[in-house]
């Protein structure tokens, strides 16, 4: 497994490496040139990077599409609140505490729910994500109830942007070096055939619960690291289904099951979604729907088979395949 | 003690009732049409803002505004499914038809505003032995289980009716027989638009409301549904009184948001102990 991820990472070249370099620089020296809102920006943009792609390995590698993913970013964000405000945690410890938090919901719900496929599944994320909210609410003397709670401001923008943006290069690095190992190709072979899968040799149960538990793992550090920023959470913007479906529309635009989709969609909708809450600040929900539906209708595999054709006229095919060995 | 709890009962199965209409046409369009409707929440404030402008700006009986209810939403549900949801199925209709919510949600608060509406036109309440039920819902919950017992004689008797559950059956063999599947499927998914426009104008009689409205109802009437097995309507019945049911007992029990994570508990339980619901045949 580890001689598999390295030797992924070893394929990556110049190209791959040279990318990466190149992020590391533009993300450190960022602060010193922009604003600080374009900072935030950034930090926005990472964070649905870190959320899209570990939707994607449930979802996309996996073939069990969530429509409750907001679930695991919420309870990492609760987590981390908590700790800081009523047990006075580092709030560094706090932010990792908070990725076990969502990791451990993960683990819970992950044998049991994941016995439903299709349709049944995305539903049941969706309660789930419901029923958390509402109980969220209801035991008001460890969470702070409806309101919400409130923390002091402890970190700075810079340093929060900076794990965000390094967390959203590891989520990437992690997304791409499981499709070269043994689990990540078990993985597409559950999402091509489920039986197929298990007459092979594979435990699809075991591979099935890895895969919900590490998707978990990271939305709930983006979401600690959310909540040190914005020193603010309650129930209805932790557990907002608004936030899966911009998951889901992201993720779709750039092109499931890839790994550069979950990078490409936030990119472009960030972009997009602060041009529009700018330019229109009562319609730009209708407009975001709009958007959603067309997309839906018109291009429902994404900009992936005009980036395709564009990676095979460059020349490189990795990251922008739709990864399909294992079925082959 | 006693007429307490009486009166808990009959207020939370006057609920059900409605809810139970509105699970009904999520139930057609997720049995027959495969098409998961994440947009009946906004058909269901569309009815309720319906039967508010026909009320308050022409006087109407807000009981006959079912009547513009109904075919109003079939209409759009029609239209709907002819340009847009026709052409997909499962999780992409999922996706499609949260769009829509979107859309049309934001243009409702746009358009009527976001403050709170209401139809203050049966207040007070019955005294029956101790007994209180409250008026506007009694005459809602009537109103809502003789429209699902409506629809539910036009599935069994009519040649619509017919054609619908064939297409539930198998699309393809009701295609061979001579059924045409689009124009059924549209007929369908106005049904199921329109029933929870009605759900909607008999919502806006018994509390206030808001765009915000159909909210509320975005997951509660897949747990309906999901309760007494898809595709089984008078599974959506039974089901909708018992979600009902138990809310308002949990409710009056002391604790409101409890009451409110039943339904979801309930989803995620029956879907993993009992996944065909509790009127449906285990396969």
């Amino acid at each position: 497994m580890i001689k598999d991820v390295a030797r992924s990472l070893w394929a990556l070249g110049w190209m791959g490496g040279g990318a990466i370099a190149a992020f590391v620089v533009l993300l450190l020296v960022a602060p010193w040139v922009v604003s600080p809102y374009v900072v935030s920006l950034f930090m926005a943009m990472f964070m649905y990077i870190v959320v899209c792609s570990s939707w994607n390995i449930i979802s996309g590698f996996t073939g069990y599409v969530s429509f409750g993913h907001v679930v695991f970013w919420g309870v990492g964000a609760y987590v981390t609140a908590v700790l800081v405000w009523k047990f006075n945690y580092p709030w560094p410890l706090a932010v990792m505490l908070g990725g076990v938090g969502s990791a451990f919901l993960a683990t819970i719900v992950s044998y049991p729910i994941l016995k439903l496929t299709g349709i049944y599944f995305a539903i049941s994320m969706l309660a789930l994500a419901e029923a958390i909210k509402i109980l969220t609410s209801h035991f008001r003397s460890v969470t702070g109830g409806g309101g919400g709670i409130y923390l002091r401001p402890m970190a700075s923008l810079n340093i929060l942007y900076l794990m965000m943006g390094f967390l959203a290069l590891a989520v990437v690095l992690v997304c791409y070096s499981i499709t070269h190992t043994k689990f990540g190709r078990s993985l597409l072979t559950i999402r091509e055939d489920e039986t197929a899968a298990e007459s092979l040799g594979i435990n699809i149960t075991r591979r099935k619960i890895q895969a919900l538990i590490l998707s978990g793992l990271f939305p709930g550090i983006a979401g600690g690291i959310y909540v040190m920023n914005v020193c603010f959470i309650d129930p209805a913007t932790a557990f907002d289904i608004s936030i899966t479906v911009n998951i889901i529309l992201m993720t779709t635009f750039g092109g499931i099951g890839t790994i550069i989709g979950p990078v490409l969609g936030p990119v472009a909708f960030t972009a997009l979604s602060e041009f529009l809450w700018a330019s229109f600040p009562f319609l730009h929900r209708a407009i975001l729907g709009a958007i959603l539906i067309a997309m839906v209708m018109g291009m429902p595999n994404g900009i992936m088979p005009f980036m395709v054709r564009f990676a095979q006229w460059v020349g490189i095919r990795e990251f922008f395949s739709r990864r399909r060995e294992a079925s082959q | 003690m006693f007429e307490a709890w009486v009166t808990v009962l009959i207020s939370g199965l006057a609920m059900g009732a409605i809810y139970a209409l509105v699970a009904g046409g999520l139930n057609l369009t997720w049995g027959v049409m495969n098409v998961v409707n994440m947009a009946h929440g906004v058909f269901l404030m569309l009815g309720a803002y319906i039967t508010f402008m026909a009320w308050s700006y022409w006087g109407i009986n807000p009981l006959f505004t079912i009547f513009l209810s109904f075919p109003i939403l079939f209409a759009l549900g029609a239209l709907i499914n002819r340009f847009l949801v026709r052409r997909t199925v499962g999780l992409a209709s999922m996706l499609l038809t949260f769009g829509i919510f979107m859309v049309i949600e934001n243009l409702a608060v746009v358009g009527f505003g976001g403050m709170y509406r209401s139809v203050r036109f049966f207040t007070g309440s019955y005294d029956i032995m101790g007994v209180f039920v409250s008026k506007p819902r009694i005459i809602a919950a009537g109103i809502a289980v003789a429209m699902s017992l409506l629809t539910y004689w036009f599935l069994k008797k009519t040649k619509i009716g017919v054609a619908i559950r064939a297409i539930s059956l198998d699309r393809m063999m009701a295609e061979q027989c001579g059924v045409n599947t689009n124009q059924i499927c549209t007929i369908t998914f106005g049904i199921g638009a329109a029933q929870p426009a009605v759900a909607g104008s008999l919502m806006s009689l018994i509390f206030a409301f808001n765009p915000m409205l159909g909210r509320v109802f975005l997951v509660k009437a897949f747990a309906i549904v999901v309760l007494g097995g898809m595709g089984n309507f008078l599974g959506a019945l039974i089901g909708g009184l018992t979600i009902g049911l138990v809310e308002a007992v949990i409710a009056f029990s002391g604790n409101l948001h409890l009451s409110e994570a039943a339904g979801f508990i309930i989803i995620i339980l029956i879907l993993l102990l009992r996944p065909s619901g509790i009127m449906g045949r285990r396969q």
